[in-house]
């Protein structure tokens, strides 16, 4: 089998970089391509690599953080104006770096994602999604939950109507038609990030491919009026979720390949069997997040590779060239490595001199420490961080990557929840002592090596148990500061929402009813369950569905001013249900009736669904015995 | 990366730490390790060994042609190769098992000396030991330390705090002989010069591997994951890993003329280390645990490659090359990867230069930062007071050290981590009081168990309540070695039968003086002519009493021979004393120590009994397998499955005899340590010269069964 060999180049670091912040200009003739990336401090640049160097073409000055980085054109031209979303500003610049286009949108949230298409703007921020043609807005809808990304489907002419596609993160995928969302459809992971399949939605130009936070990938055709699923790819290896899709042939075999890069650090390359199925043919393990991945040809020609640029700034190559000469051609190497060489000198002596400098403001800090009267100032340092529940494996993962190294994480926990050992950490784990008393069920440090700057920690919650999980991130740069962290626990952490449930099950059924607004009841079981969106849903009357992820079964909510009823097979979320639900009502001096009806065949029912897992566990442990 | 330059598949599995390279016909050097299935295999790729119709060694159909198989049929502890004859170049190969060592000539396919040892072998070297003319081999046991010479005899005798991990043979002192490095379960890594300790380092944990790097540099791994270098008794540098470091080894990776600490883990990595600062110079990754490292000429061309083998049986070599070699030839990668540390570097070196330009910037209060996010500036003069005091045991709490730590101002502490080796469950503790409990201090308990200084690291969160955003102020403590005891007035003590009398020609003040650093007492003690004072452990609430009368009789009065002996080591290593005579009693100590005596000879008795016992079976059963066989061939099937039935009860027999020698022999090892442990700790209460003629005379007092004699040693030092 063919095998793919990718070496790493690096080559450069700028300041941190969010989601789809790099991007790769075209090419006119068979020229290398430019790269062009925003970072938090707002700087946008564009550069060529030229001997393995950077050399700027622009830089902006710096101002505040870029969100989105998007190349666009008139249609069926180049698309070389790039487009960069910062706050609630849109601004255009020219391939030279001359802006030309300056847009403040009357959003009321920060820009989290845009696309450009001809002369349709689209933006969304956390819940809003916003469509300008020609700077006047042309659309506007309020979604039901956060807004991870947003896709545009290829026009078929320049005046066509667009069709905008969002990703939602109750796992659906929206898609619109002006203002009105014409259908749904559910995917297997709550979707972070959207793309054109083989660059121009295949060939009807409507296959879309979608990366999950749980680190799945799938290929849907959106059809006018109804999706079809094409493949989806389950995310055994227990890999990070997936920041980016390209599709670019790295290959050379003349059809595209599936590029995908992992918030863990993993780039992926996928090529299609006969069939269309996507197959793995390469894999890269960073210990960096990676935000976005593009498919390009940038450090010599004639080489294709895939451009990373991480969380922490880095922009790398994984390129086609390879580097290893074989040993009797020495010269070549050398040659490769005076130049490395020089450049290290170079960066040693920068190091110095910044060692120095860092030497007299040591001092000059410890002098301001004996003046009563001024205040030490940290600058905090920022962290990118999640805290989700997989499906797979029922367990909660928490990932902290930090824009510095990390010295240590505290975790600190007021309810008893196991800590799940993970082999991509290197820390050294030590479990402290803790007083019950003092509401601490768990004290932990993970005590970082040098220059690591992300950790993933797996949790397990105990369903009915809830509370708040806190994380101390401790940075190694001194003067050393910790910034605080808290994640809550809800008391049905283990649920997960969906769409479907089986309907036959035997159940038991929690009735409530009482003199209570809608936003109460909304507010209570969004503290109750996750994945219960913030905002009250415009319905009079709301349906959940929900999965336990750990044991399999199910639960159904339905609400309404002054009632709310419950259904589920298992009698112990009921029963947690009850008990919180009693307790925020009795808060609130509402008064309830509670009309509890339970079936004792749910009961053995729930028993038969959990005897399976205790059968495989008790093997498993025979096993290693 | 660099590539190996050979590599060999085994298909045999390694026990770790059990692999070595003996050169048996003195030229080519063989690999030899244990398998999990109690054998040893060497790897002779140079001449084959044939092992035929050899007592204990069965030959096996041989999978690889240079691979030879000697069945020991008891599971190996170590492994070890060396001559003991200077004359002779040949080397032997020493195995060591639970209960014997067996000395082997593979050459001559012939044992050397095969000798029972009832403490075990965990650790064997080889080489010169003092002033002992020829090479010894000596065998690390529980408790106790044996040279033995080259025809297995006892040339010494030692003891040491616990079970013997590991062992090395160094120029410790630059005297030109070499000293005997033990590494063993009570965490201290003990030199010893002939008999007689010279030097005691603590560590945090048991220590696995020692080796030696130059004349007197060493390197250690320990079983937390942690390996270092020593140079002397001072340690250069120490790391941890969340894996263990399987094998240590010595070896000039780079080819710069100074070996490099080779550390094999269990994850499968591998990585030299700079013996100076630690730093990695070279690293690969083989697929399974490490299970040794050594470096010989395995391909006989001049030049020692270093070996690396993994539990599966893999075995890779690689050669030195200079660093700068290893960059150029081979992958590109090391260089991106040393730039990109530089660049790492430099930016972490901005980042603290934006830092303290933040933080030494005469600022006003500001709310938000540029994303929004709260921070929190205090005030700079900020600090941190921290006190150390000592609590009793009061009701279900026990008795502690009491760590204070305050801030000089309206700051609030949110939590303190405190980070030290050897005290903890882990290697940290966290105190984080609830939200509404939080103020401007804050008491950590400390539960020490071990007399030792132990040095402490703590981080400090401080900012105010409700802050997102702490600053982290770091100290270091050193925690005095007595400081699990508390003063109590001298007139309410309870004298303890048990004490140790010394002279001492030093002064009193420079006594009050070590007292007042190495206990934590509320105020200065003072003393002019005499000294009385009174302490309580703070452990198991038993008293101490310290008297030195003004012609400098010094009396330590505790129940504890362990505390008295600490307290005159580490009394004696301040006034820089180095031999030391003392006088001793310690009623309980001594009647454990006599019933144990008795319990050790019951043991052995019952042993006796059970192997006769054993014998007589074992001869019946002869018989009855002899009886059965011949019923069968007389077609008398009534008699055969009489004899077979009589067969299967004796057989029944004979294995819960084995359950109860197996018992019979635990206990017995157990007491044995305890003895060898009373010893050592006797030792203790002496220094120098008379510690060593303590060991030595209690060894003859114990050889000649003299329970009244080896009694009246540990009172008075001398028989």
């Amino acid at each position: 089998m063919f095998q793919l060999q990718l070496n790493r180049v690096d080559y450069c670091q700028v300041g941190t970089t969010g989601p789809k912040c790099m991007k790769l200009m075209p090419s006119l003739q068979k020229e290398l391509q430019k790269v062009v990336v925003g970072d938090s401090s707002g700087v946008v640049q564009l550069f060529a690599i030229k001997q393995k160097e950077p050399l700027n073409i622009f830089k902006t000055l710096p101002s505040k953080r870029i969100t989105r980085i998007e190349l666009s054109g008139r249609f069926n031209e180049i698309y070389d104006r790039i487009f960069v979303s910062s706050l609630s500003t849109v601004t255009g610049y020219t391939k030279k770096g001359r802006p030309f286009f300056n847009f403040e949108t009357n959003m009321t949230e920060p820009i989290k994602s845009m696309r450009v298409n001809g002369d349709n703007l689209c933006i969304a921020g956390s819940y809003v999604f916003n469509s300008y043609k020609n700077s006047v807005e042309s659309a506007y809808y309020l979604c039901p939950d956060k807004i991870n990304d947003l896709l545009l489907l290829p026009m078929a002419s320049a005046d066509s109507k667009i069709t905008p596609i969002l990703a939602c993160n109750d796992r659906i995928l929206r898609v619109l038609d002006d203002s009105i969302v014409i259908y749904e459809t559910e995917v297997a992971g709550p979707p972070t990030t959207l793309s054109l399949y083989n660059k121009n939605g295949g060939l009807n130009g409507k296959e879309i491919l979608y990366g999950t936070s749980d680190g799945k990938i799938g290929l849907i055709e959106m059809n006018i009026d109804e999706p079809l699923p094409k493949w989806e790819l389950s995310n055994e290896r227990r890999l990070g979720g997936i920041s980016c899709i390209d599709s670019h042939d790295i290959t050379n075999d003349g059809i595209m390949d599936l590029l995908v890069s992992r918030e863990d650090g993993t780039i992926e390359v996928y090529g299609y069997d006969s069939m269309d199925n996507p197959e793995l043919k390469f894999t890269y393990n960073g210990n960096e997040g990676v935000t976005s991945i593009q498919g390009g040809c940038v450090g010599s020609s004639g080489y294709d590779e895939i451009v990373v640029s991480t969380y922490n700034g880095w922009i790398f190559g994984l390129t086609t060239e390879s580097f290893n000469k074989e040993l009797g051609n020495l010269p070549a190497t050398l040659t490769i490595d005076k130049d490395s060489s020089m450049k290290m000198n170079k960066l040693r002596d920068e190091i110095d001199k910044l060692q120095n400098h860092v030497i007299k403001m040591r001092d000059v800090y410890q002098s301001t420490l004996n003046n009563a009267h001024s205040l030490s100032q940290l600058k905090s340092f920022q962290i990118n961080h999640r805290f989700e529940l997989n499906r797979d494996d029922a367990s909660y993962t928490l990932s902290i990557e930090a824009e510095v190294p990390i010295d240590n994480v505290l975790i600190q926990c007021d309810v008893p929840i196991d800590l799940l050992d993970s082999d991509k950490n290197s820390c050294v784990v030590s479990y402290s002592e803790c007083d019950e008393n003092d509401g601490n069920f768990l004290l932990v440090t993970y005590r970082c090596q040098a220059n690591t700057t992300r950790l993933d920690i797996k949790i397990r919650t105990i369903e009915g148990q809830y509370g708040l999980l806190q994380a101390y991130v401790t940075s190694r740069i001194q003067p050393k500061n910790c910034l605080v962290k808290q994640y809550v626990i809800k008391p049905l952490s283990l649920h997960q929402r969906t769409h479907m449930i089986d309907e036959k099950r035997p159940i038991n059924k929690l009735k409530l009813s009482g003199n209570f607004s809608l936003a109460e009841i909304h507010s209570w079981l969004h503290y109750c369950i996750p994945e219960i969106p913030e905002k009250v849903p415009a319905e009079n009357e709301i349906t959940f569905y929900f999965l336990n992820t750990f044991l399999g079964t199910q639960l159904e909510i339905n609400y309404k001013q002054n009632e709310a009823t419950f259904k589920s097979e298992n009698v112990s979320t009921i029963s947690i249900l009850k008990d919180v639900l009693s307790k925020k009502a009795t808060d609130k001096k509402v008064v309830l009736n509670i009309d509890l009806e339970t079936t004792p065949e749910s009961t053995t029912y729930t028993l038969k669904c959990i005897h399976p897992m205790i059968d495989y566990h008790i093997t498993s442990l025979w096993n290693d015995y | 990366m660099v590539v190996p330059i050979f590599s060999l598949k085994l298909n045999n599995k390694i026990c770790s730490r059990t692999v070595s390279i003996g050169k048996y016909d003195g030229v080519h050097p063989c690999l030899t390790a244990a398998t999990l299935a109690g054998k040893v295999f060497i790897h002779n790729p140079h001449q084959k060994y044939t092992f035929s119709g050899v007592g204990r060694t069965d030959s096996e159909p041989l999978i690889d042609s240079s691979l030879s198989l000697l069945n020991v049929n008891s599971q190996v502890t170590s492994i070890a190769t060396g001559s003991l004859d200077a004359s002779n170049p040949n080397e032997y190969l020493f195995i060591g098992t639970k209960t014997h060592i067996l000395a082997y000539d593979v050459n001559n396919n012939t044992d050397v000396f095969y000798k029972e040892l009832p403490d075990g072998a965990n650790a064997i070297k080889c080489g010169y030991f003092g002033g002992i003319k020829d090479p010894v081999a000596i065998v690390g046991g529980n408790c106790s330390i044996m040279a033995l010479n080259n025809i297995g005899d006892e040339v010494l005798w030692t003891v040491t705090g616990d079970n013997v991990c590991s062992l090395e043979l160094l120029d410790f002192n630059n005297d030109s002989y070499n000293e005997l490095l033990v590494g063993s379960e009570d965490f201290d890594i003990r030199v010893f010069k002939d008999d007689e300790i010279i030097n005691e380092m603590s560590e945090t944990e048991a220590i696995l591997a020692l080796t030696k790097l130059t004349s007197n540099q060493f390197g250690f791994a320990l079983a937390n994951g942690s390996v270092g270098v020593y140079e002397k008794n001072i340690r250069t540098w120490r790391i941890k890993s969340r894996n263990t470091a399987m094998a240590i080894h010595s070896f000039d990776i780079n080819a710069d003329g100074v070996p490099e600490l080779i550390n094999g883990w269990s994850s499968g990595k591998i990585d030299a280390r700079n013996i100076v600062n630690g730093e990695v110079v070279f690293k690969c990754n083989m697929d399974h645990s490490i299970a040794g490292i050594t470096n010989a000429d395995y391909k006989m061309d001049g030049i020692d490659q270093l070996i690396c083998c993994s539990t599966e049986g893999e075995v890779r070599g690689y050669k030195p090359m200079p660093s700068d070699v290893i960059n150029m030839t081979s992958d590109r990668n090391i260089n991106q990867e040393a730039m990109r540390d530089l660049a790492q570097r430099k930016q972490n070196l901005m980042l603290e230069l934006s830092n303290l330009e933040e933080a030494s910037k005469p600022s006003v209060q500001r709310k938000f930062d540029d994303f929004g996010d709260q921070t929190t500036g205090i005030p700079s003069n900020t600090q941190i007071q921290s006190k150390l005091s000592t609590r009793l045991q009061n009701g279900s709490s026990r008795g502690h050290v009491e760590l204070t730590v305050v801030t000089n101002n309206d700051t609030v502490i949110r939590a303190v981590i405190i980070f030290a080796e050897g005290i903890f469950k882990g290697e940290s503790f966290v105190v984080h009081p609830p939200a509404n409990r939080i103020s401007n201090d804050l008491v950590v308990p400390l539960f020490l168990p071990k007399d030792s200084p132990i040095d402490i690291h703590m981080q400090i969160f401080v900012g105010y309540e409700n802050s997102t955003q702490f600053h982290v102020i770091e100290q270091s403590r050193v925690l005095p070695t007595f400081c699990m005891y508390r003063r109590v007035d001298i007139s309410k003590v309870e004298e303890p039968k048990g004490f140790v009398t010394f002279m001492t020609s030093e002064r009193i003040q420079r006594i009050v003086i070590w007292m007042n650093y190495n206990f934590i007492l509320d105020e200065e003690y003072e003393a002019e002519s005499s000294i009385n004072i009174g302490f309580i452990a703070l452990r198991d609430n038993k008293y101490l009493v310290i008297k030195m009368e003004l012609n400098g009789q010094m009396t330590i009065k505790t129940d504890d021979i362990e505390l008295a002996g600490t307290f005159i080591q580490s009394l004696c290593e301040y006034l820089k004393i180095t031999d030391l005579q003392s006088n001793c009693d310690f009623p309980n100590e001594l009647e454990n120590l006599q019933t144990v005596l008795a319990e050790i000879e019951q043991f052995n008795n019952v042993r006796q009994q059970l192997t006769s016992q054993m014998a007589d079976h074992s001869s019946i059963i002869r018989s009855l397998v002899v009886r059965a066989e011949d019923s069968r061939l007389m077609d008398d099937f009534e008699g055969m499955k009489k004899h077979y039935f009589e067969l299967m009860n004796t057989n029944r027999d004979l294995i819960s005899g084995y359950k109860i020698r197996s018992n019979n022999h635990k206990e017995l090892l157990n007491h044995v340590k305890l003895l060898n442990q009373v010893i050592q700790k006797a030792g203790n209460l002496r220094m120098g010269r008379y510690k060593t003629d303590l060991i030595s005379n209690a060894r003859q007092a114990i050889k000649s069964n003299n329970s009244a004699s080896l009694i009246k040693i540990i009172k008075t030092g001398s028989p």
